[in-house]
């Protein structure tokens, strides 16, 4: 593999061709919705790029991890969206190993082409880190599954088309058992999407309440009672993400743009203290891409740890947060008190702000999708054994 | 009952103003609440409290009380996150205008005292935003460049673009350009105006760490509190050790914040002049204690952290924000490192 000239091959595509009104999007900082990923979907599926990680045969690119790294590094030092996970990095790869061929049909084509949109209903009220103690019911009658229940946190329901739905469809022994995966149409009857104001202003999650939510029994995935392996297998499969520490390295590269406008503009303000938390963060990114070239060639030789993949999910989140932290220093003062414009309170126009939205948002960074004190005993049941 | 920290200045203050803090919260968080109307109407009654008239002297109408008596109303109500401009009114104003030699200034303590005429300030030169969130009759406006304090009434006020703050206030800019120098509403000039900004900064950046030190004292209660009510893989969180541990940590650099913001207001009862080393000392150490106490909050409520419903959530938001009231650590990390003359 040539990897000089696939670099140059993505870089041109990457710098030519998003649409300028995304790419601004995505330079400014500002929250992404449905229109600018699936925009960008559209894009690398009509290049072939729809899914970097899938098998050639499914629609994939067949890209060793190094290509798909390189991908990532170029699609995000030129502001290009990242890709949305739910469809091509979720549900895709979970129906690709338990779907059934007719559900492939059925779905795999809208996950390529970003025409389908999907959400995650997963977390409740009651089942947080503890996801194996959802509640949300499934009885069978005849065709259908009657579901009720409610779901948490579920990003961006307001604009899916589809939930793919932790449920349980029977009591057993062990939490894990009785639990299946559905796929609901969110437009059916009996769903309710409330979103949850959250303390960053902008629009992410929500609750979705389903109640008596008559679901066909063909959108069940996999065996039912068996779907606590569906959500394992992301887990265990793609332990790799090469997106994360590129898109860190081109945020730690604008809120270095950042404090230099700041110089400029007001001469007077004593920027040290910023700038060696600046200079602190450029060696930790540099030292994060290494982590993450070595566990590269790692998954390229078959000698991955799975230690050292957390670590790197683990180390990266937090070291965001360290790096927007500057930026919101940097900018405080006056984006704390003039935050959301009463005249613009969708953030239609760049601000600024964008900065303390993202510090804020970036808290959860350590929450969603497993907690650090999680993450942390994964990593050390491996470390030490037990 | 689950664990209850010591407020700095326990009393009938500190519990007449706890008791306003948890009505408050609860007419805030009504269903359909509008958050300006509420704010408006509690503003109101804190004006019946007579707080706005705590610091103002006796000879003026005022109940002559000191630092300490409006500490204890501001760390109570600081344990509410409910955006009300107490510290600005009833502690950087009556500052602002005792400090200035001239009948107008006289006058207006006394209105204040006799809840004729509600005055806020904007002072703060390191941002050009003002709180509108509760209306004002007065402004008292400090241009620098000028080295001018001024009275403008509300109307006059010129306003430019409105915001939200993180903190949920309604600010808007101040188009200081505008303003025209009218000499009879002149209330300090030259240094008699710096160091009228001085003293009032002063205060109003300790006030605010008082008011830091009542969220965090309530971060940490509620967290304790949550993490006991919070049951997942069949056990109270509070039963896991880095938690527990985290809490801890919170715990001390409350006590810390506690401690410093405390000393540093009693030296003020006391008589001690106001040293401005020491206020941006203890300003920088409750802007960082004060962040990493919010930001575990937040960590240890998980999701829910991240929720404005939260109380919690509210509170964190509040205690980031308060930093960039009076000045951030870096404004008062270059005070102190470029030995700026600052009249005490």
């Amino acid at each position: 593999m040539n990897y000089e000239a696939f670099t140059e091959e993505v870089r041109d595509f990457a710098r030519t061709a998003c649409p300028p009104d995304v790419r601004d999007a995505v330079r400014a900082n500002r929250k992404l919705t449905r229109k600018e990923f699936s925009a960008w979907q559209k894009i690398l599926h009509a290049q072939g790029w729809a899914a970097p990680g899938w098998p050639v045969e499914a629609g994939g690119t067949g890209w060793d991890m190094r290509q798909r790294y390189i991908f990532e590094e170029e699609t995000a030092k030129a502001d290009c969206p990242p890709q949305f996970h739910h469809g091509i990095g979720h549900i895709g790869p979970v129906l690709l190993h338990f779907g059934t061929p007719e559900q492939k049909r059925d779905f795999l084509p809208g996950i390529l082409d970003g025409s389908d949109w999907w959400c995650q209903g997963y977390s409740e009220p009651g089942a947080g880190s503890d996801l194996a103690s959802l509640k949300t019911k499934a009885t069978q009658d005849g065709d259908v599954y009657v579901v009720s229940g409610q779901k948490i946190w579920t990003s961006h329901a307001h604009e899916a088309d589809w939930m793919y739905t932790l449920v349980r469809t029977s009591v057993e022994a062990r939490k894990q058992e009785g639990i299946s995966l559905l796929l609901i149409p969110l437009n059916l009857p009996g769903i309710e999407v409330r979103p949850i104001r959250t303390i960053d202003a902008w629009h992410h999650v929500n609750e979705v309440f389903l109640d008596n939510v008559r679901v066909p029994t063909k959108h069940l995935v996999g065996e039912q009672g068996k779907g606590w392996r569906c959500a394992k297998y992301l887990l265990d499969r793609e332990r790799l993400s090469p997106a994360t520490v590129p898109r860190l390295a081109r945020l730690l590269e604008q809120v270095g743009e950042l404090l230099e406008a700041e110089q400029r503009a007001d001469a007077t303000r004593d920027l040290r203290g910023l700038t060696e938390r600046l200079l602190l963060a450029q060696a930790e990114v540099g030292a994060a891409r290494e982590m993450l070239l070595s566990a590269i060639d790692e998954e390229m030789r078959g000698t991955l740890r799975a230690a050292k993949s957390s670590a790197l999910k683990l180390h990266t989140s937090e070291l965001s947060q360290r790096i927007i932290e500057i930026a919101l220093d940097i900018t405080g003062s006056r984006r704390v008190p003039g935050f959301v414009p009463l005249d613009d309170p969708a953030g239609e126009e760049a601000t600024g702000a964008e900065w303390v939205h993202n510090y804020l948002f970036f808290r959860s960074r350590t929450i969603a999708g497993g907690t650090s004190e999680v993450q942390k005993n994964v990593i050390a049941r491996e470390l030490f054994g037990a | 009952m689950t664990f209850q920290i010591v407020p700095m200045y326990p009393g009938d203050l500190y519990d007449a103003a706890t008791r306003f803090g948890s009505e408050a919260v609860a007419a805030l968080s009504a269903p359909g609440a509008d958050s300006d109307a509420v704010r408006h109407a509690l503003w109101g009654q804190a004006v019946e409290m007579g707080w706005p008239a705590i610091l103002i002297p006796e000879d003026r109408g005022g109940a002559g009380g000191t630092v300490a008596d409006i500490a204890a109303v501001v760390e109570a109500i600081g344990r509410c996150a409910i955006g009300l401009p107490l510290v600005d009114r009833a502690a950087v104003v009556p500052a602002l205008l005792a400090s200035c030699d001239t009948a107008a200034a006289a006058t207006l303590l006394e209105q204040i005292a006799a809840a004729k005429a509600d005055v806020a300030s904007v002072l703060d030169p390191a941002r050009t935003l003002v709180d509108l969130s509760v209306a004002a009759t007065h402004y008292l406006v400090a241009l620098p460049e000028r080295r001018v304090l001024m009275v403008v009434d509300s109307q006059s006020l010129p306003l430019g673009r409105k915001y939200r703050s993180v903190d949920g206030r309604l600010m808007a800019e101040v188009m200081f350009d505008r303003i025209e120098i009218v000499p009879s509403s002149v209330l300090a000039r030259a240094g008699a105006f710096e160091k009228a900004c001085s003293a009032a900064a002063g205060i109003g950046a300790l006030l605010v760490c008082a008011e830091t030190v009542g969220a965090q004292g309530a971060l940490v209660e509620r967290t304790i509190d949550y993490l006991g009510t919070r049951h997942q893989f069949g056990g109270a969180l509070a039963s896991f050790q880095v938690l527990r541990h985290r809490v801890v940590d919170m715990y001390v650099g409350f006590e810390c914040s506690r401690g410093l913001v405390g000393r540093t207001l009693q030296a003020g009862v006391d008589g001690a002049p106001m040293d401005a080393r020491t206020t941006s000392v203890v300003k920088c150490y409750v802007a960082r204690t004060g962040r990493i106490c919010a930001e575990s909050a937040i960590q240890l409520h998980g999701g829910m952290g991240m929720t404005e419903e939260l109380l919690v959530a509210r509170l964190a938001e509040r205690v980031i924000s308060a930093e960039f009231d009076h000045g951030d650590r870096y404004f008062h990390l270059r005070r102190l490192t470029h030995n700026e003359a600052v009249a005490a």
